[in-house]
């Protein structure tokens, strides 16, 4: 429990910080921009009308459903999915990388308790980081659909929806454990942080631009797509099992790692 | 009496690099044993071998009895460790590193952290990063003792202290050691060991090259000596029987003395003299001397 404690303390703030950002990113989107989009759709469409379809898929945009609330919501997901999957990937490095950024693996790791403990409790205070957030995520947009026009109920399409940023998070929180644990030295949290959320991004952009569908299971923010939730009710199965291959493998390499690897110098 | 260590043919290696071969310690109990070499000897690879930090390549090592990689968290309840090198959280305090370290232990150790913080004169309010290396090295003392481990285990413990702090850890150390706590002392600063050691390994090349009692150790005294002679031909007449490592280059003449010094002083009075230098050899030296003294 001392070292859950511990954990918590160590990734509160940024758990706060992240979560603010991105709800107030959420609002941003959905509160100010989506009413001003929609006022002026005919203005909006000829704009978009201009665009190489190409350019607007890179940017998860579906005109089809563009000016729909869940429509607008699927393409905002792009923004605030990238931003949760930041967070995963600042909670996990910051929780798997502390003692190598602070160079202070000796002290932990001569503690009495095994280093497999040590990593269990790690990702349990990731994870209750991770499921706080999504409880303040679905809340929030609960209130949101509830108080738009929104088509859906509390129903399995909204619960897919909302949950795609939290498996997301799930895939970049195996993703940063995996860096944090592979590396020799840390020696920042940002450039890890952004590298890896902007990287699966630009992979993500580029796949949808040249269409390959079989390209998606190595772009990670395809494997919950909320604009295929909009337009057939669910997530792709092949890329679920894409997600889930890639998050047990990061999972289990981080966990040889760490309860492994040598230490050799502080 | 009960052995605490105990190493048979323990070996470590990098890759093709050396790390320790085959080293033999055995560490009783209630002694405090002196682990000495110079920098690169395997000094710090014994010691995380032993605390599990890094994997043996072959060998056994016990504490207590349990195996260091499978029985490691048994072990580490009754261990205080100092690394040579003390990091700890950025932007913690003092105080809330050693109640976070404490809580591994099933004991209250609040009396002892303050009690040793007052002895070792630190603000544990201050944050560590704050810190000097002294301040953060008494960090690292508190946190090691904290517990009052069985076993103490100490990797060149005293860089960064001033020579009164030091003073007041071996004090420490020895009161730990008077209660029943074994101690292993890594440094290559041979006056510290002999100050605080019963025994003593020497470790040199990743190998243990000898083992003695303190004692034995410091009546062995060597003293590096420099000569400088009026002619060459005086310095390549001049003779003494316990020198080795013999130089002579021109009028100088240098070598390596074992046995006292008051000989040396009474040989030296009647020797055609312009100058004379007499200094503690390095460890070094002396190491090469306990490695080859009838083959140099």
């Amino acid at each position: 429990m001392n070292v859950y404690r511990f954990e918590i303390k160590n990734i509160l703030w940024t758990f706060m910080i992240w979560t603010i950002i991105i709800l107030a990113v959420e609002m941003i989107f959905m509160i100010g921009l989506f009413p001003s989009f929609k006022e002026s759709e005919d203005a909006v469409m000829a704009v978009f009308n201009n665009f190489p379809s190409q350019l607007l898929k890179s940017i998860n945009l579906e005109i089809e459903t563009f000016f729909s609330f869940e429509g607008f919501y699927a393409f905002a997901y792009i923004y605030v999915g990238i931003m949760s999957a930041m967070m995963a990937v600042s909670l996990s490095i910051r929780a798997f990388g502390h003692e190598k950024k602070s160079h202070c693996q000796d002290f932990l790791m001569t503690k009495p308790i095994t280093r497999a403990h040590l990593f269990n409790i790690k990702i349990v205070a990731v994870l209750s980081a991770i499921i706080c957030f999504n409880i303040i995520f679905v809340g929030a947009n609960l209130l949101l659909f509830m108080k738009n026009e929104a088509q859906f109920g509390i129903d399995s399409e909204f619960i897919l929806l909302v949950g795609a940023p939290f498996l997301t998070q799930l895939v970049f929180l195996a993703l940063g454990m995996l860096y944090a644990t592979q590396v020799k030295h840390i020696r920042n949290y940002a450039g890890p942080i952004v590298s890896i959320g902007l990287g699966a991004y630009i992979i993500t952009a580029v796949v949808q631009l040249i269409e390959k569908e079989a390209l998606k299971v190595i772009a990670p923010f395809s494997y919950f797509d909320p604009n295929r939730i909009v337009t057939e009710g669910m997530y792709d199965s092949r890329l679920i099992v894409a997600a889930c291959v890639l998050t047990f493998f990061c999972m289990g390499k981080s966990y040889i790692n760490y309860t492994k690897k040598e230490i050799i110098e502080a | 009496m009960r052995t605490v260590i105990e190493t048979s043919k323990l070996t470590k290696s990098y890759g093709k690099s050396r790390g320790i071969i085959d080293v033999d310690l055995s560490v009783n109990e209630g002694e405090i044993f002196g682990f000495i070499g110079p920098n690169g000897a395997g000094k710090s690879t014994t010691i995380r071998t032993l605390l599990n930090l890094i994997h043996k390549s072959s060998g056994e090592a016990h504490i207590f009895g349990y195996d260091c990689e499978k029985q490691s968290d048994l072990i580490l309840q009754h261990v205080g460790y100092l690394p040579s090198e003390v990091f700890y959280y950025e932007k913690m305090k003092a105080k809330d590193l050693l109640k976070y370290s404490a809580s591994f232990y099933k004991k209250d150790c609040s009396k002892r952290i303050a009690e040793l913080a007052d002895r070792l004169e630190l603000n544990l309010n201050q944050r560590i990063d704050a810190m000097s290396l002294g301040n953060r090295k008494k960090v690292g003392i508190i946190q090691g003792l904290l517990h009052q481990p069985s076993l103490i285990i100490l990797d060149e413990p005293t860089s960064g202290l001033d020579p009164l702090m030091q003073r007041t850890f071996f004090d420490i150390i020895k009161e730990e050691n008077k209660k029943g706590a074994t101690v292993l002392f890594s440094s290559h600063i041979l006056s510290e060991v002999q100050q605080i050691c019963d025994r003593v390994a020497i470790i040199k090349e990743g190998r243990i090259i000898n083992t003695q009692k303190i004692s034995e150790l410091v009546e062995t005294n060597y003293k590096r000596v420099q000569l400088v002679f009026r002619t060459e031909a005086l310095a390549n007449q001049f003779m003494i029987k316990e020198a080795t490592q013999v130089e002579v280059d021109g009028k100088k003449m240098n070598f390596l003395y074992r046995g006292y010094v008051q000989d040396l002083l009474k040989l030296i009075a009647y020797a055609d003299i312009l100058d004379v230098n007499i200094e503690n050899p390095s460890l070094e030296e002396i190491f090469m001397h306990y490695y080859t003294p009838e083959e140099a």
